[in-house]
């Protein structure tokens, strides 16, 4: 196990935050550009900023007889699950610490955000609210399976649980030429799994913002930035999963890290506003129905491809 | 503190809006939707979101009250503006935005009649604490626990919906409950009640009205459900209608006509399109898709700004042709709010009838705006005059056309209905309320 | 130099403060201090009752389901260890049972349990 210096786990927050402040940035140029309007650079990046210090300088606020305890933990909990997923996340070659079982522990930060959200709806006893908790809970039910299919698949390809071994796997051929479906599986599940747009009924408009609703000040910063980390942490970690990692030509391996990460981050982006917000009473079968065994097959596929070679 | 303060003057450079629309603001809602866009400022979908809240469009004895309990439910800095005049929103933006770069906080009536600003004040005198709480400084936190007792505003918003058992009858929520028993509850309010489901299970029920201060939501419609889950058990259909006489705005040149003025055919046609665009922006936005919904936006002010028939098809064109090739969307929308050809006829309203051919779904009536579009686009620049008989029949929609029906057949489409299909269902059928002119509510909801 | 889990509780730890110096900022910055307790938001209406209520759960058979398939992912991360060395015997009892499982997933799909509304 690769031992790293203790100034890795403050540079990590910092080069993640500057991540998703680029995310959101480009998220706004895109809202932007379908409003008609040429948003300069400065511009967009501004935004961002500018919503934190709104945020900041807002005022917080109780609802009546509102599950104060629930509610905050809910909200403090989505940031910080996305950074203790990122601990084991590659730069390069490096992560804060490369766990031996760092598959594991990555799907069991990321599965916090189930509590996370439910309290966070569940807290501030308002009906919307209390909605968009539970209808994050039913997406967990339609998305978590395929997602873990798909991470097991990576894992069984390497023979490893541990994200530098799955990275040393892909050397010679990407994991994502010889599981295409995990790999898109995956993504769809991250961004359901950061209840992004078109999975993000939780915080739906129709319910007035749900989880979300009656967030203001701080603790709406906190929640919603912690929602735009945990998105660019899990489609980050598709790129040492999938995507080879650091490996490449010429460039050295952060960089190609970067590159992947934001290629990967903007399709992303791009795609959500090609579709609607997907309901999962729509979805739920689908989900058990369709990717659920194709991610099976997956798994079966890789697992007899281990045997033969 | 100095810091607060260049904090302060950096975040207003992007509020977030509440827009809220009642009957009579359409044109003031469309105005401030132009201005939101061309700043890039984004519209807000609940109170602890804003910034800002724009009250478009006449307030009235029974709004005051619940604009009140609005109002104290956005954090600050914040400002509110009633408007009742689409020419000033510009400058009102400017304005607010300077106030909220300075943290002060408004409740101003900038344009439009004086009195209404004291109907506001009236509300919150009404009220048993925070009657100063809104005028800005001093004590203006809401200490009370129950935040919840404003029954006397209630009772005087009452009496504009006289006659209405609806209304009445569903203000037993908040006010009666502090009132009676109930007082060791936490907040003043007691537990959810029980009832059997469509299963005959008993289960918890909450009541929960949607609308009228509600984004995306039809202006002045009010929606009384009972939820099991996130279910639909039950609906009334109730509507806040303006005190003054309000004349709807997407008729208004058959209005005109009927004045006896010359209109164009043109003109005519030009304001069917932007309508069923507006109402096509305002279901895209429900169904969580904002870039198409904001096309659709920018068609409809490009058109009710003069904008000519070529410079607005071709954009136009790709969002109908992208729409139609949306099958997310189509899934999404299948099977929801399904309003039989029969029961379309006998509420008999055109254009959601046209979509009731075999059994209309909302994908049906979705479907039929992208129609009718494309089939009244072209005579957009249409100069000969609309004729009077068109007036006639387009002269009667101030008391009727297709909004009556519609709210006649909401409660039977919303009951069983999950709270996302609910809003679905509604913004399919955009029922416009500001049509129904002097008609009593009760009217409208009598089966 | 830290290693492994003592990395992950050090990263713990200064998440918390960061979310606790964004707290922190806000007391110090914040225009006014917090509001309410004020209605939830119900469209410019007093809440009748409670939110926080037994709320209906449609998709409970469908939590059942996931809670088998949800232990199974338990011997799975261990399984994806030692596939390579048990071999064939390995890869074909995991899919057995997951085969065994999905048997149950179509059950409950032509029961209608997966479509809730």
């Amino acid at each position: 196990m690769t031992e790293v210096p203790l100034w890795s786990l403050a540079v990590l927050p910092a080069v993640l935050g500057a991540a998703t402040i680029v995310a959101i940035a480009f998220d706004v140029a895109l809202s932007a550009r379908a409003g008609g309007r040429a948003a300069s650079l400065t511009e967009v990046v501004v935004v961002p900023l500018r919503e934190a210090v709104r945020l900041l300088v807002g005022q917080r606020r109780v609802t009546t007889a509102a599950d104060r305890v629930l509610w905050r933990t809910g909200v403090v909990t989505v940031p910080v699950i996305a950074l203790l997923a990122a601990l084991v996340l590659p730069l390069g070659g490096v992560a804060v610490a490369d766990l031996g079982v760092g598959v594991v522990w990555f799907n069991a930060m990321e599965i916090l955000a189930w509590a996370a959200v439910w309290m966070a709806g569940w807290g501030p006893n308002s009906v919307l609210s209390l909605v968009g908790g539970y209808r994050f809970v039913a997406q967990g039910l339609a998305y978590e399976l395929p997602h873990m299919f798909a991470l097991i698949s990576a894992a069984t390809a390497a023979g490893t649980l541990r994200v530098g071994g799955i990275v040393e796997a892909q050397s010679g051929v990407w994991f994502v030429v010889w599981m295409p479906v995990a790999f898109v599986v995956y993504l769809l599940s991250a961004v359901a799994m950061a209840f992004r747009g078109p999975f993000d009924a939780p915080t739906g408009r129709d319910l007035a913002g749900g989880a979300v609703e009656e967030l203001s000040g701080v603790d709406r910063l906190v929640f919603q930035g912690g929602r735009w980390l945990l998105l660019v942490v899990a489609v980050a970690m598709s790129v040492p999963l999938f995507l080879g990692g650091g490996h490449g030509p010429l460039l050295p391996p952060w960089l190609w890290t970067v590159l992947k990460t934001a290629a990967v981050l903007a399709a992303v982006l791009w795609l959500r506003r090609k579709f609607p917000t997907v309901r999962m009473d729509r979805f739920a079968e689908i989900a058990w129905v369709v990717l659920i065994p194709l991610t099976i097959l997956q798994a079966l596929a890789v697992g007899v491809l281990v045997l033969t070679w | 503190m100095e810091l607060t303060r260049a904090l302060l003057r950096f975040a207003a450079g992007r509020p977030h809006v509440l827009l809220l629309e009642v009957p009579g603001g359409t044109a003031t809602r469309l105005a401030a939707e132009v201005e939101l866009r061309r700043r890039g400022w984004p519209a807000a979908v609940s109170p602890a979101e804003a910034d800002m809240v724009l009250l478009a469009g006449a307030g009235g004895a029974r709004l005051t009250p619940m604009m009140g309990l609005l109002w104290r439910q956005v954090p600050k800095p914040r400002v509110f503006a009633h408007l009742d005049d689409a020419a000033t929103v510009p400058q009102m933006f400017d304005e607010a935005r300077r106030r909220l770069a300075t943290g002060g906080e408004t409740w101003e009536v900038f344009a439009g009649e004086e009195q209404d600003g004291d109907e506001f004040r009236e509300g919150h005198h009404g009220d048993e604490h925070g009657g100063d709480s809104d005028h800005g400084d001093g004590d203006h936190e809401d200490t009370s626990a129950g935040g919840g007792d404003h029954g006397s505003g209630h009772e005087g918003g009452g009496e504009q919906s006289g006659g209405d058992d609806h209304g009445g009858g569903h203000d037993h929520g908040g006010g009666h409950g502090h009132d009676h028993g109930g007082m060791e509850m936490p907040g003043g309010l007691s537990m959810a009640g029980r009832g059997p489901d469509r299963d005959g299970l008993q289960l918890d029920q909450l009541h929960v009205p949607l609308g009228p201060l509600l984004p995306d939501w039809p202006a002045g419609l009010v929606v009384y459900t009972t939820l099991q889950g996130d279910v639909v058990q039950q609906a009334e259909v109730d509507v806040l209608r303006a005190e003054s006489v309000h004349e709807g705005f997407w008729d208004e040149p058959w209005r005109r006509v009927g004045s006896g003025q010359e209109v164009a055919r043109g003109e005519g046609a030009r304001r069917r399109v932007a309508g069923y665009l507006d109402s096509l922006a305002g279901f895209l936005r429900v169904a969580g898709w904002p870039d198409p919904a904001v096309g659709a936006a920018r068609s409809r002010d490009e058109l009710l700004a003069g904008a000519r028939a070529e410079q607005v098809t071709p954009r136009l064109r790709r969002l109908v042709r992208r729409l139609r090739r949306a099958r997310t969307l189509r899934w999404l929308t299948d099977g929801l709010g399904v309003l039989s050809s029969a029961r379309a006829e006998s509420a008999g309203f055109e254009t959601v009838l046209r979509a009731s051919r075999g059994d209309g779904d909302v994908t049906a009536r979705w479907q039929t705006w992208l129609t009718e579009i494309e089939r009244i686009l072209p005579q957009v620049d249409d100069t000969t005059a609309l004729p009077a008989e068109n007036a006639l029949l387009r002269g009667e929609s101030s008391e009727d056309p297709r909004s009556l029906p519609a709210l006649a057949v909401l409660p039977e489409l919303l009951e069983g209905a999950e709270l996302a299909a609910a809003r679905l269902i509604v913004a399919s059928l955009a029922p416009d309320v500001t049509a129904l002119g002097g008609r009593a509510a009760t009217e409208v909801v009598g089966d | 130099m830290v290693s492994g889990f003592g990395a992950a509780l050090v990263l713990l730890g200064v998440a918390l403060v960061l979310v606790g110096a964004g707290y922190g900022v806000a007391r110090l910055v914040a225009v006014a201090s917090p509001a309410g307790p004020v209605g939830p938001f119900l469209s410019g209406h007093e809440p009748a009752e409670h939110a926080v209520s037994r709320f209906h759960v449609r998709w409970y058979a469908l939590t059942l389901i996931y809670l088998a398939f949800e232990m199974e992912m338990l011997f799975m991360y261990p399984w994806t260890l030692v596939v390579s060395s048990k071999g064939a015997s390995a890869v074909i009892e995991m899919f057995v049972f997951l085969a065994i499982l999905l048997a149950g997933v179509v059950y409950a799909w032509r029961e209608g349990a997966l479509r809730w509304s």
